[in-house]
């Protein structure tokens, strides 16, 4: 088996093209050397719901103590959805036992259902451990915007469910709605002390409990099809509560430009080509930017983009395109350099991050455990360079198949975005061996010698 | 006149019933932030005892059990993977106990961690009773049937202990296994988990456990940090066996070793374990590593302990 990381795989190109004089006619047929490069985006041609498909995507997912109604819950959506056709129905059963989905290489015990309301589409996970939902957080199978916080009314907070909020927490979910499960076994007046048994915990774990909203329902009577108060009005009254309370976060276009370059070519007399996927933000032409990477900053002004032959104006997140830059000497043009908008990132070799070491069943190869000051390379967007991974001062080595907070410290200065994910190699058989995810920038550490990275002494 | 005096019998008998409902409400609410248990239990036993807070109390405590063996009865079939490993040593006797529950949440659960310590301290009152002849290892292994016969440390027997947890966190419980140690004054014993979580600093809790079994010419200080190092190596690594010196051959790729002396240090690389114990004067005698959930496919009735051959 061989995996496919986002990120690509590349090795330094030796020697790049230097091409003179170049005419107008000439530079097109250079350009778009990217036509055979097509952007993939992973939809599921055969649900019927994508054929009414709206355009919003928001991913949430359900969380909440055993036997509390998750599963039945979920296929009550599907079930309801699917009236309207806009969701195809899942029973219980097939939520209950998913097959272990293979993502990226990775094993994560998760089951995804779509469905659609008149605002948005919904992508539902349902986890069932603490470990999936921390490795679904490192891989990004899908991050989660908000989620269903599932009570049963005739039990009220258990202690997992508080395990769970602490979790939501710390995979950073801000929005919660809570669905009161099983409302009708139980009284009103003990519906109303559950509610406030669950806004104090709400409270206690840091969510802004007095505002999060309530559902009162039984999925259950929803699933059979009840008309009553509790059953499918329940339901929608979610969905509509889902659509008004969570808000899906800022995306791609209002951040600012960011590009790592799949190739580059200088051209004598016309300047400097990148050409690569736009991962974030929108370029202008005749706008000002950066070019970064391998302890270096550019300077430079934009000014062409093309888009498969054709001039454009501006370049959008998710295009492919080729930029051509004027402004700039560069000694050596590598791969990995990154184009982005100025002063939006700093160059940076010091950061902590979460660490996912894949288990032996993902890892093609042997597995050892991770110990601190070991050196090992690492993959992110097009570079890679040499790093030092050190666990925390507790934890002694890392197993195969369990994760942790690291410090990685890299050999040449790089932009570093805070989110960004990356894949750990081995230094010399360059088997893959972890995934991780950027979580928090340290102060740059001024020079280091390859050589004397292992000495280096780090600061907290 | 009448009229009225009946309205004012049926106002002041309708705030009486809030009046009651709120007292109600209010018993509902301290008896379930006593107690824990779910709101319609508490209801019930608060109807059961006429709205009274210590009966009902009391009440529950016997229900709990009652409760707790009808979940376990409903959760018997279910699958346990998850749970935690639990290693308690002082340098002559040490145990190593596995419990097992369904999800990764009630590991983390620390009514589960209370009753994982209890366990094990059982445990080790029992290793430490364990007689042993002159220069030798008095070792029991025990797999759950077994344990589930011992009094707890308060008396109550295992079985319903675990019974009343069930009741609580709604999971199956498994005691899985446990290994006890007791040795003779010339060894010692050390033992470690991966990674470190407890609350107390005598008993460890992780995924993975180890013991270990070794001798030593000096009396420095340093030996048990070293020894703890070798616990954490013979998770890390996994060894089959210790192997020696004369007999087991190196194999070619250093990665691929079964024997514990020809292994990579984990803790310093590219430094074979047998060096380090040359140089800090350690002979090992015997080791015993458990995983979290490991083999608990392959196994349903019979479990055989997986520890190294005695080497004297």
């Amino acid at each position: 088996m061989r995996f496919n990381f986002s990120s690509p795989i590349i090795r330094i190109i030796p020697k790049l093209p230097i091409v003179n004089n170049v005419s107008n006619e000439q530079l097109k047929t250079l350009l778009p050397k990217i036509n055979s490069i097509s952007i993939k985006f992973y939809t599921n041609k055969n649900e019927s719901f994508e054929k009414n498909n709206t355009s919003v995507n928001c991913n949430v997912g359900t969380i909440g103590h055993i036997d509390h109604g998750k599963t039945t819950l979920t296929s009550a959506i599907t079930k309801y959805a699917a009236k309207s056709g806009n969701s195809k129905f899942v029973s219980y059963e097939d939520i209950d036992h998913a097959p272990e989905e293979k993502s990226r290489g990775i094993t994560i015990n998760i089951y995804h259902v779509g469905y659609n309301t008149h605002k948005r589409r919904y992508a539902h996970t349902d986890c069932p451990g603490h470990a999936d939902f921390i490795k679904n957080m490192i891989t990004g199978t899908s991050q989660m915007d908000g989620a269903i916080l599932v009570v049963a009314a005739t039990d009220g907070v258990m202690p997992q469910t508080r395990e769970h909020l602490l979790l939501a927490k710390q995979i950073g979910i801000k929005k919660l709605v809570v669905y009161l499960n099983k409302a009708d076994l139980v009284d009103k007046d003990i519906l109303e002390l559950v509610e406030v048994e669950v806004r104090e915990t709400l409270i206690k774990y840091g969510y802004n409990g007095m505002d999060i909203p309530f559902v009162v329902g039984s999925a259950l009577l929803a699933l059979q099809g009840e008309q009553s108060e509790l059953g499918e009005p329940s339901i929608q009254k979610l969905l509509d509560t889902l659509d008004d309370y969570i808000e899906i976060p800022c995306r791609d276009l209002t951040l600012p430009f960011y590009m790592p370059s799949d190739n580059i070519l200088s051209i004598v007399g016309r300047g400097t080509i990148i050409i690569g996927t736009v991962k974030q933000g929108i370029i202008h032409k005749r706008s000002y930017a950066s070019l970064m990477g391998y302890n270096d900053e550019y300077k430079c002004t934009v000014s062409e983009i093309q888009i498969f032959h054709k001039s454009v104006e501006r370049a959008y997140a998710g295009d492919h395109c080729g930029i051509l830059i004027k402004g700039i000497k560069i000694k050596e043009l590598r791969r990995g350099l990154v184009l982005c908008a100025e002063k939006s990132v700093n160059l940076n070799n010091y950061f902590e991050a979460e660490l996912y070491l894949l288990n032996k069943n993902e890892a093609n190869c042997l597995i050892k455990p991770l110990v601190s000051n070991s050196l090992l390379t690492m993959y992110c967007d097009s570079w890679l360079t040499a790093c030092r991974i050190d666990l925390p001062s507790d934890l002694k080595m890392l197993m195969p198949g369990e994760h942790s907070i690291v410090k990685l410290v890299i050999l040449q200065k790089m932009p570093i975005l805070l989110g960004q994910r990356f894949t750990i190699r081995q230094q010399f058989s360059n088997e893959t061996i972890a995934t991780g995810l950027i979580t928090k920038i340290k102060e740059v550490i001024p020079f280091i010698h390859y050589k004397k990275i292992k000495q280096l002494k780090l600061k907290d | 006149m009448n009229e009225l005096f009946i309205l004012r019998n049926i106002y002041l008998s309708d705030m009486l019933r809030i009046y009651y409902q709120c007292l109600r409400n209010s018993l509902l609410a301290k008896l379930r932030g006593n107690t824990g248990y779910p709101f319609t239990t508490c209801k019930n036993a608060l109807e059961a005892c006429n709205y009274d807070l210590k009966k009902a109390e009391e009440w529950l405590k016997e229900q709990a059990l009652k409760l707790g063996w009808n979940k376990a009865y409903k959760l018997a079939g279910r699958k346990t993977f998850q749970g935690l490993v639990a290693v308690t040593t002082n340098q002559k006797s040490g145990t190593m106990v596995e419990v097992n529950c369904e999800t990764d949440f009630v590991a983390r659960n620390s009514l589960f961690r209370k009753f994982v310590s209890n366990i094990t301290e059982m445990c080790f009152s029992v290793a430490k009773e364990q007689n042993h002849f002159e220069n030798a290892i008095a070792k029991t292994y025990f797999n759950s049937e077994e344990i589930k016969k011992f009094k707890g440390l308060d008396g109550e027997s295992v079985e319903n202990e675990i019974a009343l947890l069930i009741s609580q966190v709604g999971e199956k419980i498994l005691i899985r296994r446990a290994l006890c140690l007791n040795v003779s004054d010339n060894l010692l014993i050390a033992g470690s988990t991966h990674p470190i979580l407890s609350e107390n600093q005598s008993i460890l809790m992780g995924n993975y456990g180890s013991l270990l079994v070794y001798k030593s010419t000096t009396d420095d200080e340093k030996i048990p940090f070293i020894a703890k190092q070798l616990c954490q190596h013979i998770i890390g690594k996994k060894p089959e066996r210790i192997g020696e010196i004369d007999k087991d051959q190196p194999k070619e790729n250093v990665d691929n070793e079964e024997c514990m002396i020809h292994q990579e240090f984990l803790m310093e690389t590219e430094l074979p374990v047998s060096q380090v114990l040359q140089e800090t004067g350690i002979s090992l005698i015997e080791f015993a590593r458990f995983e979290r959930g490991e083999d608990l496919e392959e196994e349903e009735i019979n479990i055989t302990p997986k520890i190294s051959k005695l080497q004297l």
